[in-house]
């Protein structure tokens, strides 16, 4: 269903008045960004768009889709599978439900990102709803596009910050012939060190994880190259279910049961895994690491800063705390000044991505 | 404050040598590749700092003169094309490549690095540089990221935006950016992939962190031929409907074909009446099994010829004649209008006979060339630009194919920019909001408009004054704005 109309007019009202709007679509992901505490108050009111839903236009042989916000991912995942293509960053879909809309406002992507790219890599457009109540095109329907600015992209990550998203064209990537999952003992080190032989070797790894000293590899590919690869893979290694990156990425897995703030690390993924003590899961070969500790957050910014990253405040952070690592200062302003072009009377989801924005 | 006050000030800045203020100095810098449309800057500047940057940028906004950034000068659309009264700043002496991390596969490069010399710097690590534009060789990555700059292996690898992964820059009130890091995110807004593409108009770029690959073990390419252009264009979306993704998937028209053979000596078969080039990359098993099914696929698409190259320097051979298509048409041809507009693949047969219909109507004839896995044209207008009413001519068929482009939901450029060059097609492809939307953006990051003023975004009243010659289907563009 069609509701953008309705959509321009909350948020044009909301704009006469300077009410902030909570974008809410099937609110899969109210625990991440920041919780300001206007909204914790209620001051600010749900501007919800799950209905605002349905595929518009998916053509296979275009290796595009394009499908209405409010869509579930779930519902675009099962289309594209039917001819054999994919969703090529692997969302979480949290149960079914998550809408494409959030997916790319949170730009989050799974264990197949650092081999495939991520969600601003296979945005190729979108239609959305400035700050303003304007409905804005941005980018197209080809993945070859370089009129006007590229502001479609910044779209992945901004939390609602700078439009409300209405619809998105996304590329696609064919479904692989085959995927096996393996697991072995081994340190961290060690598994670094297969990992670089694979990655000289141009295997066609989708998986790479770390828990509980087990190393998780997932291959995906032709049925020839995985078992090229199997070739180079060390004895210890077993085959195993591929249940475990369905787990990892819905945080299904008994790790994530936990009250305790949950800090995000993307570092260099062949940092030490000793400088930042407590339980940690990690995942994109490396590069992402889930970390629950008892330090504070401004401890575990700097240690992750000494590793070359930055960290952020995934689930359980307090009201009002900043969750994600600080702008520096003229940064900061230049994030404003945008922020005021696609929102000038700032009611789009105002401190979720930063106090100030 | 004078000129003269201005020019004082640079002296003070630069040496002699690297700033130049004579015309016949200033010659060389009165167009990039996009030669037809030429303006002599004020002076160049040539920095090899950041500081005598940060110096140069002061003085322009005490001035308020404007400031045009140039890389190596080949770009297609004018992006480097001086404004008039400004100061252009050639990013050339930024050369150095300052990293290279083989863990992460990245290199921290400075603007004025070739495109082509990152390739070879990490070629002894079996390492590459992936988006490949034509001018590879000479273009630097500084303009390739300016222009978000394609080339003949985006289906697979990208375009430049997907393949940089952080930037210094430097906004006009003198702030020193880092945008992006070594990691695969980074906080706040993309403004790593804003940048990209942008003409140097919202910064200038100073370091940039590119993203490496492991060279693939096996390349082959298989080449087709066509007695058909439609039957090729279909065989494109056969081969993509059926899980492949190749490295590359390019095709070319007859007219092409016999410009590109008689200069690259490519062996490609004259008698066609399409080509088309497909590279598969990857592990030895993998490739040979796909060259298997796209060979099937493509005979049954009524292909004349299939051929394979046996290794990598027929492979090389099969490229040169597609890598050579500007330049042996412009052999042909006493002048050429490039073209470079997108569509979506399934519209190519309806797109390659419009323009040939069009092409009979005005009387200049068309070689194609096409990014076809992408959908990304670039019809070459032949014209002669001695006989009066050609140049017309040409801008005409060419501002027609774009327009089409548009309505079938495709953009007016794939990969060589806006620049000065496509200004009038933007109000094709965008409505005044939007524009509005990226003037409102330009002047967030250069409020006093000098960076690059004047490029990449027409005025609302440019749009509107042109807005009487493109009527479509009786409704007037930009109706809330003045006529003049």
């Amino acid at each position: 269903m069609d509701i953008s109309e309705k959509l321009q007019k909350q948020i044009m009202d909301a704009a006469r008045d300077n009410q902030a709007l909570q974008i809410i679509g099937n609110n899969t992901k109210a625990f991440y960004g920041r919780k300001d505490i206007d909204q914790s108050e209620n001051r600010a009111l749900p501007l919800h768009v799950a209905e605002h839903s349905g595929i518009l236009d998916y053509q296979p042989t275009e290796l595009t889709v394009t499908a209405r916000a409010g869509t579930p991912l779930s519902e675009i995942i099962g289309v594209l599978s039917e001819h054999q293509q994919m969703l090529p960053f692997e969302p979480p879909v949290f149960d079914g439900r998550a809408t494409l809309g959030g997916c790319v406002a949170s730009a989050m992507a799974g264990p197949r990102r650092p081999w495939t790219g991520a969600v601003r890599d296979y945005l190729i457009g979108t239609r959305i709803l400035t700050g303003a109540g304007k409905e804005i095109r941005l980018g197209g329907k080809v993945m070859k596009n370089v009129a006007g600015y590229d502001l479609f992209r910044p779209m992945a990550g901004a939390l609602g910050t700078l439009g409300l998203i209405l619809d998105i064209t996304l590329k696609l990537l064919p479904l692989p012939e085959q995927e096996v999952s393996y697991c072995m003992d081994a340190d961290a080190d060690s598994m670094q060190q297969i990992l670089r032989d694979l990655r000289r070797r141009s295997m066609p790894v989708s998986g790479a994880s770390y828990h509980n000293e087990q190393f998780l590899l997932r291959l995906s590919g032709s049925t020839s190259s995985i078992d090229d690869a199997t070739n180079y893979l060390p004895a210890e290694m077993k085959e195993t279910g591929m249940d475990y990156w369905q787990e990892l990425n819905e945080h299904r897995l008994s790790f994530f049961d936990d009250n305790r703030p949950l800090y995000r690390l993307v570092v260099p993924a062949a940092s030490t895994y000793e400088t930042i003590s407590g339980e940690c899961i990690a995942d994109w070969g490396g590069a992402l690491r889930w970390i629950k500790t008892s330090l504070q957050f401004d401890e575990v910014q700097q240690q992750t800063g000494e590793l070359g990253g930055t960290a952020s405040i995934y689930r359980n952070a307090t009201v009002g705390e900043d969750v994600f690592s600080p702008l520096p200062e003229q940064l900061l302003d230049l994030h404003k000044r945008i922020k005021k072009v696609m929102d000038p009377a700032g009611v789009l989801n105002p401190g979720r991505l930063y106090r100030d924005l | 404050m004078s000129t003269n006050q201005f020019l004082e000030q640079l002296a003070g800045i630069l040496p002699d040598e690297r700033l130049l203020v004579r015309q016949e100095d200033l010659a060389p810098y009165e167009c990039d590749a996009l030669t037809a449309l030429r303006e002599k800057p004020l002076a160049v500047a040539i920095p090899e700092t950041e500081d005598e940057i940060l110096k140069l940028l002061e003085a322009c906004r005490q001035h308020s003169i404007a400031v045009v950034t140039r890389g190596a000068g080949t770009g297609l659309s004018g992006g480097a094309r001086p404004v008039a009264g400004a100061l252009l700043v050639s990013m050339m002496r930024f050369n150095r490549i300052l990293e290279v991390d083989e863990e992460n596969l990245t290199a921290l490069v400075e603007p004025g690095v070739r495109n082509l010399a990152i390739s070879e710097a990490v070629a002894d690590k079996g390492l590459y540089y992936a988006p490949d534009p034509s001018s590879q060789l000479a273009c630097s990555i500084g303009g390739n990221v300016a222009e978000n700059a394609g080339g003949v292996h985006c289906l697979k690898y990208g375009l430049t935006v997907h393949n940089i992964v952080g930037l210094k820059v430097i906004t006009i009130d003198g702030h020193v950016h880092t945008l992006g890091n070594n990691t695969l995110e980074s906080p706040g807004y993309d403004l790593t992939a804003l940048m990209n593409g942008s003409e140097g108009m919202l910064a200038m770029i100073t370091e940039i962190r590119v993203r490496l690959r492991v060279k693939p073990p096996i390349v082959r390419v298989i080449l087709a031929a066509f007695d058909d252009i439609e039957q090729a264009g279909n065989a494109v979306s056969t081969i993509i409907k059926a899980g492949i993704v190749p490295a590359g998937l390019e095709m070319m028209d007859g007219d092409a074909i016999k410009a590109v053979e008689d200069f690259a000596h490519a062996g490609y078969p004259l008698d066609a009446q399409a080509i088309l080039l497909c590279e598969l990359d990857g592990l030895e098993a993998e490739v040979n099994a796909q060259i298997e099914t796209v060979t099937a696929l493509l005979n049954e698409q009524g292909a004349t010829e299939v051929r394979t190259s046996r290794d990598d320097q027929e492979r090389m051979r099969f490229w040169a004649g597609r890598k050579s298509a500007f330049p042996a048409v412009g052999r042909i041809s006493p002048d050429y209008y490039v073209m470079d507009g997108t569509i979506p693949r399934a519209a190519l047969g309806t797109v390659l006979k419009q323009i040939g219909a069009w092409s009979k109507e005005i009387g200049l004839s068309v070689a194609n060339v096409f990014h076809a896995g992408d959908g990304n044209l670039h019809p070459l207008i032949l014209y002669n630009g001695n006989i009066p009413g050609e140049v017309e001519k040409a801008e005409e068929l060419g501002l027609r194919i774009l327009t089409l482009s548009v309505e079938l939901g495709g953009s007016i450029t794939g990969e060589h920019g806006v620049g000065v060059e496509k200004l009038d097609a933007m109000c094709d492809q965008f409505n005044s909001d939007e524009l509005a939307l990226f003037h409102a953006l330009k002047e967030a990051f250069d409020p006093h408009s000098l960076l690059n003023p004047g490029k990449a975004v027409p005025s609302l009243h440019r749009c509107a004054e042109l807005g009487a010659m493109h009527v479509h289907n009786g409704k007037l563009p930009f109706p809330e704005l003045d006529r003049f």
